[in-house]
């Protein structure tokens, strides 16, 4: 934790990824106002508490910085972790949308502070993972650069998760890692939409 | 295997064939791949929501059916992309 307010330099990282995710949010709208299909909705959804989960998490770090409060980067990393599970879920649950059309039900929490750690990150492993999972099985069926893309921005956010995890438990080098790792994953998201957006 | 297409599917691959193939009904019969009572509910429907109008010889999009091509081609490749069915 000490070691993340002293460098900082995972802000710029999160602020550029949270980013990607707001760009990802509005095309999945904008196909949502097109289709009306409930997976681009959840897609939307998805993309957007993982963009608000990252930018909390970056100003809240960059408010601990300059209050010299720690308490804060506490805070930024609950919301963060919050955020991305539910993102996660929305993700996941997008999949669930498209085959079975029907959409899941969500239940409200609160959450205690919860620390940077390697159980929240396993947490999310386990989700990313998951999802990650679901993309190879796309981009195995599709073979398209789009799909690569995707496949290949779950599989950095996954081992940007394996590498936090890994660094809580033993391996300190590992975090800065974890941060590029997962800042790639989002720039192959940002890859996938100036691909998508444009005109063919 | 038969592959199942949306309605959604349907009306891309209308509004597609109209722009490749230009105005004529055989032609979007044959590209859109559709029997000649389904195609022209299609067609009636596009027409109610003025995304194509009448031409001389059969069909053609308008500026508002080209912006709503252009988002369904985009909501097609960002389905893709994530492996969606649109």
């Amino acid at each position: 934790m000490a070691f993340r307010m002293i460098l900082g330099y995972d802000i710029v990282m999160e602020l550029i990824s949270s980013i990607a995710a707001f760009f990802i949010s509005y095309y999945s709208n904008r196909a949502y106002s097109a289709t009306r299909k409930k997976s681009f909705l959840l897609l939307q959804l998805g993309f957007l508490s993982a963009g608000v989960g990252l930018i909390l998490d970056s100003l809240l770090l960059s408010a601990a910085i300059l209050s010299r409060t720690p308490r804060l980067t506490a805070a930024g990393y609950t919301a963060y972790f919050t955020l991305t599970i539910m993102s996660y879920c929305l993700i996941l649950s997008s999949y669930a949308a498209d085959k079975l059309e029907r959409s899941g039900a969500y239940a409200a929490s609160i959450l205690p502070l919860i620390g940077f750690g390697a159980l929240p990150e396993g947490v999310l492993l386990t989700l990313s993972g998951a999802i990650m999972v679901q993309l190879g099985v796309n981009f195995s069926l599709k073979r398209s650069a789009d799909s690569l893309l995707v496949f290949l921005a779950f599989a950095l956010i996954f081992l940007g998760h394996l590498s936090f995890m890994l660094q809580a438990l033993r391996f300190p080098g590992l975090l800065i890692a974890g941060h590029v790792f997962r800042f790639l994953g989002f720039i192959s998201f940002l890859i996938l939409i100036l691909r998508v957006v444009k005109p063919s | 295997m038969k592959h199942y297409r949306s309605r959604l599917k349907i009306i891309l691959d209308i509004l597609e064939a109209i722009h490749e193939q230009g105005e004529k009904v055989s032609a979007i019969l044959t590209y859109a791949n559709l029997p000649y009572d389904r195609c022209m509910r299609y067609l009636e429907e596009l027409l109610e929501k003025g995304l194509i109008e009448r031409a001389a010889e059969g069909y053609r999009i308008t500026e508002r059916g080209y912006r709503f091509f252009e988002e369904l081609k985009r909501a097609e490749r960002l389905a893709k992309a994530f492996g969606f069915s649109l």
